[in-house]
Order: structure tokens, then sequence, then C-alpha cells
């Protein structure tokens, strides 16, 4: 009879510890909380060297109001250093509507002190969108993107600034170069050229159609019966053109041949086979 | 006792009674209240105040503080303070006579040059768009106590018993599909420039109006397998003394029946050109994509002496995927200068070819080459100034400054104190930068009512809608459908027009046809924006059965008077 209480009292307080230790091991059910970003954007806008960031901020999160916004660009490199750029949602500096939880900012490339953007930079790059909620609560949302297509650019322009017009019928041929380059290889570049517009007369030239260099060789015949570019080697990235100055024993007349004198505006562009365009670069000549 | 096949009978008659009332009702909205409690204007022979229709189609801006406004219900304009409708008429009017009150319809196109408008009319006779004709005015000598002069015409079409046309246009004559109805030929975008009127016309294709000498011409583009066309060389004698461009036929009908998508017209630009040596362009959007051409000028010998005369058209023609625009239906053009660069861009959707897509494609080459950026939306309008770019869309109104990075702005509100007033839809038609006064003004037509912005945030919006009644309690639209009507943010919604309420609180509650409560809602007004509106939905948030629902509404009136119940019907069909 002792024996069978004492059985039972061990029993109780067996189950009972046994009880303890399995709900102390129940596993509680974790929270998850959304993420706060969302919509997250990079945008490198190659022809103006700017830099968009953009994501669309909770106004709360875990009862801890938003209190700033900003993302930690990395670059290439996402254990290297980082640029801090700060975003915001007040219709300024790069933000498009003010109030709408989009935060964002458009910096240029080259005020990217750490990581700015370069031709090298043709794999995924990194930028870390970060929300301050309440005094310390730090929400990170890491984010890439691969640059996609370089834009061909313009290094330099070999162009006189000043050109005598001859006398009479003769024709003077001018050389122009443009040096060009693309991140995707020179072979992407589908095309160099310049319009010419009269600052005079406040008037394109050449009904405001591109003059096209090219890098030729010399090799191919443009015009009838042997016009050609007057390139020097081919393939090297110096586009090359000939341009012919016309005497003034060409006629008077607006349409005839003779060039016109007076100051113009050069502006060259570039296009690749993607159908990008590089930063145009002007040159002034006078036309005497 | 009633049977199954009896109860499936009453539910199939109740569901056609509810479809044909709801129909009717549908239909019945599309026209103007007939009872207006605004007051009448000093010129109400001519205009009434308010709006007729809700849906806001075209936008455009004349003179110092005229703002035309296309609407689904004709034509409207603000004076910069008030909405006002031009009054109509259903009589018949005669080709090119003057007129004071202008056809009925809905207005797809308003073009204005200086002080010149030109509208068009449309309707639908109950398959499909017809063209109601265009009228054109003057307003140089129009003062607002006076009536306006209106010319009208006649929907541009041929007058013409053979199967096909010989018509003179450029340096040449060319064959083509005379187009003799007014079905399929509606005016859906125009331009005026000085005493040129240009018609994008859908099957009625391109034409253009000489306004000094009152006659039309068609105006023929590249067929769809061509890159180009000139109007100004290539003609052949066909043996009658005529010059005849060889292989080209003009004719809008489907390629399956022998036609071109790209004589469809739909939408046209005109750039003038500021460089007398260069030419002005026009750029043309069809069903087969775009259409670029140099409007060339040139020199004739008149009986006055030397003329210029502009004549000839070189047409250059652009479509996917060749040249990389979305789609090759081609809704709406914009012109951007900005930076020294100029972009056209284009509202562009999906014709017949596979892998097109809607979205707004754009230009920097002069056509060249085009990209694609908003893929996927369905664009209506496109507008630019300076550095700032608005395509109006189904989604709403986008906004960017490079053309790359877009933000969409958030439905209007109008967020002044106790005016419930706010736009129930989703999709914006149109959109224009008014920078006339010092206040710059962003407004948007869309198809539930009109609304400009003080700022470029859309912050404060003022919203003009049409009014049954100012002072009386009822529900709109009604039937309602909350799957189809009033889509904002993927709910839709039935809104309660109370009038004034002065109280800062109003109350709504929702009983079916045995009065049980399936919804209820407190509108706080001290910090409530918006309009009072009931999303269809009871307080478990499924939307309730198709069926007859009473609208209690408690709110007061005045400041001397208590809240009291306000009752309407409401019949619900999904």
């Amino acid at each position: 009879m002792n024996f069978s209480l004492q059985f039972y009292n061990f029993l109780i307080k067996m189950i009972l510890l046994i009880s303890l230790i399995l709900f102390s091991c129940t596993e509680t059910e974790p929270i998850y909380y959304e993420s706060p970003i969302s919509n997250t954007t990079f945008t490198f806008m190659q022809d103006q060297n700017t830099v968009y960031f953009s994501a669309n901020f909770e106004n709360e999160y875990q009862s801890e109001k938003l209190d700033s916004t900003f993302v930690r660009w990395y670059g290439p490199d996402i254990s290297g250093d980082f640029d801090v750029i700060v975003l915001n949602d007040s219709g300024v500096n790069g933000d498009i509507i003010a109030g709408d939880n989009i935060f964002s900012r458009k910096i240029q490339n080259s005020s990217l002190a750490r990581n700015p953007i370069t031709d090298l930079d043709t794999s995924f790059l990194f930028a870390d969108f970060t929300a301050v909620y309440g005094d310390a609560k730090f929400i990170g949302l890491l984010d890439s993107a691969k640059i996609g297509n370089l834009i061909p650019k313009i290094i330099n322009i070999f162009a006189d600034t000043l050109i005598v017009r001859p006398e009479g019928r003769n024709i003077n041929l001018i050389e122009v170069k443009a040096m060009v380059t693309d991140g995707d290889g020179n072979e992407t570049i589908k095309w160099v050229g310049f319009t010419s517009f009269s600052l005079r007369d406040n008037e394109m030239m050449n009904n405001g159609n591109m003059i096209y260099l090219y890098d030729d060789g010399n090799t191919e015949i443009l015009y009838p019966p042997d016009f050609t570019s007057g390139d020097s080697a081919k393939g090297d990235g110096i586009y090359t053109f000939k341009i012919p100055i016309y005497g003034d024993g060409f006629g008077t007349e607006p349409l005839d041949d003779t060039t016109r004198t007076g100051s113009f505006r050069w502006r060259f562009s570039v296009q690749d086979m993607a159908n990008d365009y590089s930063q145009t670069v002007d040159h002034v000549i006078i036309i005497q | 006792m009633i049977t199954a096949k009896q109860w499936t009978m009453l539910l199939s008659f109740n569901r056609l009674f509810f479809f044909s009332v709801f129909i009717a009702q549908t239909m019945a909205q599309y026209h103007a209240p007939e009872r207006f409690s605004l007051k009448s204007t000093a010129n109400d022979s001519f205009f009434q105040v308010g709006l007729s229709s809700n849906i806001i189609a075209e936008i455009r801006l004349l003179g110092d503080s005229l703002t035309w406004l296309g609407t689904g219900q004709g034509l409207a304009l603000h004076n910069g303070h008030k909405v006002f409708s031009h009054r109509t008429t259903s009589d018949s009017i005669s080709d090119n006579t003057s007129t004071n009150l202008l056809p009925v319809g809905g207005i797809p196109s308003i073009s204005v040059d200086d002080q010149k408008i030109a509208v068009s009319f449309s309707g639908d006779n109950g398959s499909i768009q017809v063209g109601y004709g265009i009228t054109i005015a003057d307003l140089s000598n129009y003062n607002d106590s006076s009536a306006i002069n209106w010319t009208y015409l006649k929907q541009p079409r041929d007058e013409s018993e053979e199967d096909t046309l010989v018509q003179f246009f450029g340096e040449g004559s060319f064959k083509m599909l005379p187009v003799t109805v007014k079905e399929a030929n509606v005016t859906y975008d125009s331009q005026l420039l000085n005493d040129t009127l240009y018609t994008a016309s859908w099957a009625g294709g391109l034409r253009r109006f000489h306004i000094n000498t009152g006659f039309w011409e068609n105006v023929p583009m590249p067929m769809d397998f061509q890159d180009s066309l000139s109007t100004c060389e290539g003609f052949v004698d066909d043996g009658l003394g005529r010059k005849i461009k060889p292989g080209y036929y003009l004719n809008p009908r489907d390629p399956v029946d022998g036609g071109n998508h790209n004589h469809k017209a739909f939408s046209v630009l005109l750039v003038p050109s500021p460089d007398p040596s260069i030419s002005d362009t026009i750029w043309v959007g069809t069903a087969n994509g775009i259409n670029r051409g140099e409007i060339i000028r040139t020199r004739e010998e008149g009986p006055d002496g030397i003329d210029e005369i502009t004549r000839c058209i070189e047409w250059v023609h652009y479509r996917f995927p060749k040249n990389g625009l979305s789609g090759n239906f081609v809704v709406g053009l914009a012109k951007q200068d900005w930076n020294n660069r100029t972009t056209i861009w284009a509202a562009t959707m999906n014709a017949d070819s596979q892998g097109e897509t809607r979205g707004l494609s754009y230009s920097r080459d002069g056509g060249v080459t085009w990209k694609s950026t908003l893929i996927g939306e369905r664009i209506y309008n496109v507008y630019a100034q300076d550095s700032l770019v608005l395509a109006s869309s189904q989604s709403g109104l986008w906004k960017s400054f490079d053309g790359i990075n877009w933000a969409l702005f958030k439905p209007a509100i109008d967020k002044t104190f106790l005016s419930q007033s706010e736009v129930l839809t989703d999709v914006v038609y149109t959109s224009v930068l008014d920078q006339r006064d010092t206040t710059a003004l962003l407004w948007i037509g869309t198809s539930d009512g009109l609304a400009y912005s003080t700022d470029l945030n859309g912050d404060n919006w003022t919203i003009f809608q049409t009014e049954y009644d100012a002072d009386q309690f009822y529900a709109y639209p009604n039937p309602f459908s909350p799957q189809n009507h009033n889509q904002l943010g993927n709910e839709g919604y039935v809104r309660f027009h109370t009038g004034v309420i002065s109280n800062r609180l109003a109350k709504l509650e929702i009983f079916n046809f045995a009065m049980e409560k399936v919804y209820d809602e407190m509108f706080s007004l001290e910090n409530y924006n918006g309009a009072l509106k009931w999303n269809g939905r009871d307080l478990n948030g499924n939307y309730v059965a198709n069926g007859v629902y009473f609208i209690k509404m408690n709110y007061s009136i005045s400041a001397n008077k208590s809240s009291q119940d306000y009752w309407d019907k409401l019949i619900i069909v999904k």
C-alpha cells in the first residue's frame, strides 16, 4: 500500500517533469516580418554619367517610424568599401514624385568617391538599400545589377579650328579625325559622324545630315572616281574624313558649292551596334 | 412549392432582368444629366456650366486661359474658373457651313494652333465607331459673351462610285481605294499648322485640309512592306497622260483583304522647322508603325509671281521589329526638346505580329532607331515639356525627368476640407502641363472626370465631375458592378453623393433586401479625404450577392440641423 502510494507519487512527479521538459522544449513560432523595402532600382545613365537609385520604403516597421533611408554603394566588390548615398522622398535631387514613399537619388557618377562606375565594371554591381526605423533599427535589402551595354565614347577630336577658304575654283581637303572607343569592343561601333551648324546664320549645313568618318585604312572608295576617307590605319579607333572646302569660284547662290564662311559648330557623336549613342562632343571652327 | 426547375428559371429571369436594367442604366449614364442645379451663365445659349461626361480624352490649351476639353459627350472648356460644356444640336449640319452649336458626339481629338482650333466628333452605330465630322474655328476675335462661329466639315471621305480612284498628290498621282463611309472613319488625332489641318482617321487614313482654299487631300503613305515612299519623284506616265506612282495602291483594308495597316492612321505630330533650310517634319502613327515625312517646300511661279508651295512628302517607314518599336499600333506621339536633344515619344501597342508588346517607344535619332520603356503598360497619350515626360496610361499617370526612370502618381483626391472629391479610377487618358500662369497646373483627363494639381507631385488636386443633383443623396453608378465600375487599385467603387455635409461624421449603413446589415462605415470627415464610397464587399471582405441593397447615410446638411438619415436603393450586378 505504502509502496503503491510512493510509486504513484513518483509516477506523477515523473509525468510532471517530462511534461515540463517537453513543453519547455516546444519550439515557439518564429515571427516573420515582411521587408519594409521593395522595388529597388539602380540605373546608370551613361550618356549623362549619372546614377539613379530608388526603392519603396514603408513608413513604419515593427511599430517604429521611418527615420532615414540611404544606399551603401559597393560597386563590383561586395566586401569592399562603400559610398553612402542618402535618398529622399521630397521630389528633389532625382526623386520624381514627393510623398509617394519611393525614396530616390540621382547623382553624378564622378561624385561616387570610392566606387565610381568605369568601363571595366562589366559584371555585377552591388547596392545595399537601407532604412533606419526608430532610433537605430537598420533594415537593409541588397540588390545587384549589371550595366548592360556600354555606350561608346569620344576620346578626342583632331581638327583645325581655323580653315582658310581657297580662292577661285580650287578645293582644299581638310582632314578631320575622331578617336573613339567602346567598352564592349571597338568592333561594336556602328558609325562616327558629326553635324555642322552655322552659328552666324543659325542654320544646319548639309540639310542637317550627318557627315560620317571612317576607320577603313583609306582602302574604300567612298565617292567616284576615287575619293577615299584619308584614314591612316584600319581598326585603330581613329576615324577620319577629308572635308572638301570649295573656293569662292563655285558660285555665290545659297545652293552653289562654294563653302560658306563664318563660325561653325561641329557636333560629333558615335552610335554602337546596340543603337546606343555616345555623349556628343562639340568642336567650333572658323572658315575664313 | 417552387420546383428546382422553376428556381432555375426564376434565377435566369432575375439575371436577365438585372442584366437588362444594368445595361439600360449604364447606357443612360453615358448621356448628359437632364437636370442641372447649377446656375446658368450669361452665354447659356451656347454653353452650360459643368461637364456633361466624366470621360475626358483630350486637353488642349489655347490663348491665355482657355483649356479645351474633349469629353465623352461633347466639347467643354475651362475658362480659368469654371468648366462649361458646349451646347450641341442633333440636327444635321451641312458640310462647310457655319454653326454656333456643335454636333452630338464624343470628342476624340482637339488641335490648336495659335488662336485656331479644330475639333473632331465621333459616336457609334451599335457595332462600330463612326466619325461625325470636324469643326474648325478661329478665336482671334472671340469674346466670352458671344457664340463661336464654327465651320463644320463632314467626316472626310471620298465621293466615288468607282473601285479605284486616281488622286493627285505631290508631284504626281497615285491609285487608291475610295473610302466612302464614315464607319471606322473616326478622326482620332489631328494637327493644325497655319492654314493646314492634318487628320488621322483610322480607315479614313491621313488627310490634309487646306483651310483657306477649302479642299481635302488624301496623303499617301508607304504600303506595309515599303521602307520609304517618295511623293516628290518616281512617277511614270500611264499612257493616259497621267504621272502615276507605279506599284502603289492606297488601301486601308486589312492585309488579309489586300490592304495595308500602314494606311490606317491613328496619331499625327507636326514638327515645324525653325530653320528655313530644313523641311518641316510630320510623324504619323498607324497600325503598322511610324512614318516620318519631310514636307518638301517647292517654289513655283504663280499668277502673282514666285510662290512657295508646300507639296510633296518624302516618307520613311519605321516598324516592329526592324526599328525597335515595342509594337506597331501607334496611338499617340509627342516631341521633346531638352539638352540639345530631340526625342520623339510614341505610345505603342501590339498590333498583329508575335512579340509585340504595349509600352512607350522613343527615338533620339530622328526615328532611325527606337527603344522602349514602361513595357507592358497601356499608354494612351504622351506629353513632354523640357525634361518632364508624362505618360497617361491604364495604370495612371507616369512621370519621368529622364525617360528612363518613372514614378506613378497616386489617384487624384481633393484634400480640401469636406470636399469629398476623388477620381475613382486608375485610368488617365491624357495630361498637360499648363504654365500660362505663375502657378503651373498639371491637368489630367480620366474616365472619372477632369482634375488639375497646383504642384507637380499631385498633392493639391481640384476635381471636376458631372453632377446629377448638387444637393440630393444618391449612389453612382447605379446599378453598380464592383468588378467593372470605377476600378481603382484592384477594387471597384460606388460613390455616394451627398451635397454639402456640415457635421464631421457621416455614417454609412448598407442593408440587403431582408434588411440585414451587410456593411457599415463611419467617415470621420476631420481626417478623411476623398469620396464617400463602397467597394461592394461585406464586413468579412467578401463581395455581396447580386441584388437590391438599401443605402442609409446619416449626416447633417446644415449647422442648424441635426443629422438625419438619407436613403437610396442600389442594385449590385457583378
